[in-house]
């Protein structure tokens, strides 16, 4: 009954900052709810240990996370799966960028998940790089490369003037 | 360097735009209930929710004969070394009794008595097996599984298990694919559903792994693309795929058929945009009829959505899409199970959905005998289930979280099968009266009678 009272309440308490940080990792509604709910679902059966972590909420926003990295994983596998010539896409859109005004928004969908991830822990969630590095289940050196990247990544798409021929 | 990130502008600039962002997102009130409402179901020692039922009806008769009246049983495990660096080093074979089923006339109170429990003795060279999938074909069965790895590195190894009597088990040295929750990781060769079409040919696969046997298990060859279902019969086979990497959820549902043991595959149209579904696709067969459920998603506390229902009269070459088999009805309700029968019988397992978090409570039959054109609603089953194996006019049975129940009424009438405890995660007919099932991913049951009587082999 403890854990069903604990879970309860974790669940009511911190669903919606859980469901903030997956919508910025998803960029999409629905994908976030999905990302949520699955996470705390397949936490449950092990509420306890999330329970006697030292940050539950850590715990479980190491595990969505996770979760994330590892459903892009396993959508790119499988479109790699299909042999699917891809279809060419114009990095230089111009309609889209019009359409877009926020860039940098934009621009997170280019970035690989695990630096996407990096970036939303880091200068949303207010993590320090330790912090990150423990969510992200890498080193201290290893985020601050990812942020690194993933910075000249938005950069260098803010910079790109868009092709008009 | 963290300094460096602070002074920059961009990252200011970046802080801004994600905070800006986050307000978009859902509110999460209806979401938290939702998933409160998803776990009161699920009791906390359940961890694998995944559950399946053997989808394709009327294999041949033949295989009755080939399967002995279980007394006395003997499983053995043999030659297990699930990874290339286990111990290659033959082990004896290690036993397991049972009772022998003394079969009982079907009780006329609502709960089937069965054999009494098994004694069951664990086989010692095999520990923490866990049962993903069965396929039968002709009387032989291949499970597959997971197990301790024996080279005690204390992490779970890829097993596939080997039968040709369905109590005597051996593994096959050879498994080029990897299941979920093994050692390392699910990556490459990801698979967790198996079926043989006959004794020599079969198929193990996932989203994005195939492979084909045509030596009964010895050695698998990688075909190209993946699967999310298949089921074979009348030398065809049927697989269905989606390339929507989002599913479940939005699954752009594809159906190829196949000549049994063929590469080539030909595509059918199903002639819809992605649909909304969630785990557990399901395809059933019986004749040329075959059915395709695309259970209802309801993640996020979605009120209205349906399943989708297709069906095919040509053994999967041209399919139609129909209205969701459980409706219309005076509430909401969504089919989560189907399973074909002779005749032109199907039915459906329907789930009542009740509020606005679209929790599943209730479960009724809704049972065709026009192919799927036109189905009539049952009365609710005694207990929940989310597995459905069976035909109407033989015999039904219902499983899942609370075990076994059986119809020999078209679905008017169940009855509990008292003896089945635990989760069914799996469960299929083979025959008219000879069915396995699967519970807590452990113990593989047997009836012979149609599930009046059931005897367990039990893996530890």
């Amino acid at each position: 009954m403890l854990r069903e009272v604990g879970f309860a309440g974790f669940v009511r308490e911190h669903t919606p900052a859980l469901l903030r940080t997956a919508y910025l990792l998803t960029g999409n509604g629905p994908q976030a709810e999905e990302l949520v709910q699955d996470t705390l679902v397949r936490l449950y059966p092990k509420w306890e240990r999330v329970e006697n972590a030292d940050a539950p909420l850590a715990y479980v926003r190491r595990s969505l996370t996770n979760a994330y990295i590892n459903q892009q994983r396993r959508a790119a596998r499988r479109e790699f799966a299909y042999e699917e010539v891809p279809e060419r896409v114009d990095p230089y859109d111009h309609t889209t960028q019009l359409a877009d005004r926020d860039q940098i928004w934009a621009g997170l969908s280019s970035l690989s998940q695990r630096q996407r991830a990096a970036l939303v822990l880091r200068f949303f969630e207010d993590l320090s790089d330790e912090q990150t590095a423990a969510a992200l289940g890498c080193r201290v050196g290893t985020v601050r490369s990812l942020i690194s990247r993933g910075l000249a990544t938005l950069r260098a798409r803010m910079t790109e003037v868009p092709r008009h021929d | 360097m963290t300094d460096d990130f602070e002074r920059d502008p961009l990252a200011r600039e970046l802080r801004a735009s994600l905070s800006r962002h986050a307000a978009e997102a859902p509110r999460g009130d209806a979401l938290a209930d939702h998933i409160l409402r998803t776990v009161e179901q699920q009791p906390a020692d359940v961890q694998e929710r995944r559950t399946r039922s053997w989808r394709t009806w009327a294999l041949p008769l033949a295989a009755v004969g080939a399967v002995a009246a279980v007394v006395g049983t003997v499983i053995g495990i043999q030659s297990y070394h699930p990874t290339a660096s286990a111990p290659a080093g033959s082990r004896p074979p290690s036993l397991l009794r049972t009772s022998a089923p003394s079969p009982s006339p079907l009780s006329s109170s609502a709960t089937t008595v069965g054999p009494s429990p098994a004694i069951a003795i664990g086989a010692p060279n095999l520990f923490g097996v866990k049962i993903l999938d069965l396929s039968f074909a002709n009387g032989k069965g291949w499970a597959l599984a997971s197990a301790n790895c024996s080279n005690g590195s204390g992490g779970k190894c890829t097993a596939l298990l080997h039968t040709t009597d369905g109590t005597t088990w051996v593994t096959k040295s050879t498994t080029p694919f990897r299941v979920p929750g093994v050692k390392g990781g699910c990556t490459d060769r990801c698979v967790d559903q198996i079926r043989f079409a006959t004794e020599s040919t079969g198929y193990v696969y996932g989203p994005n792994a195939f492979l084909m046997t045509t030596d009964g298990g010895d050695h698998w060859k990688p075909q190209r693309g993946g699967a999310i279902a298949l089921e074979t019969l009348d030398n065809n086979v049927i697989r269905v795929t989606s390339r929507h990497p989002g599913c479940p959820s939005w699954c752009d549902v594809q159906v190829e058929t196949s000549g049994i043991g063929s590469t080539s595959w030909k595509s059918s149209s199903l002639g819809t945009a992605p649909v909304n579904a969630a785990e557990g696709v399901q395809l059933t067969r019986s004749g040329k009829n075959a059915y395709l459920l695309l259970p209802a998603h309801v993640t996020g506390g979605a009120e209205a959505v349906n399943s989708a229902f297709y069906r095919s009269a040509d053994d999967g070459g041209n399919w139609t899409a129909s209205s969701d088999p459980c409706q219309p009805a005076s509430q909401s309700v969504a089919a989560i199970a189907t399973t074909a029968g002779g005749d032109g019988g199907v039915s459906a397992l329907c789930a009542v959905r009740t509020g606005p978090t679209a929790k599943f409570s209730a479960r009724f039959l809704a049972v065709s005998a026009d192919a799927g054109a036109h189905f009539t609603a049952r009365p609710d089953l005694p207990q929940t289930a989310d597995l459905l194996t069976g035909d109407p006019a033989t015999g039904l049975i219902a499983a899942g979280i609370d075990g076994l129940q059986r119809s020999s009424d078209g679905g008017r009438t169940w009855h509990t099968v008292a003896d089945v405890t635990g989760q069914v995660t799996w469960v299929g007919f083979e025959t008219t009266t000879e069915a396995r099932a699967v519970t807590n991913n452990q113990t593989i049951w047997t009836t012979e009678d149609g599930g009046k009587t059931w005897s367990p082999v039990v893996f530890q």
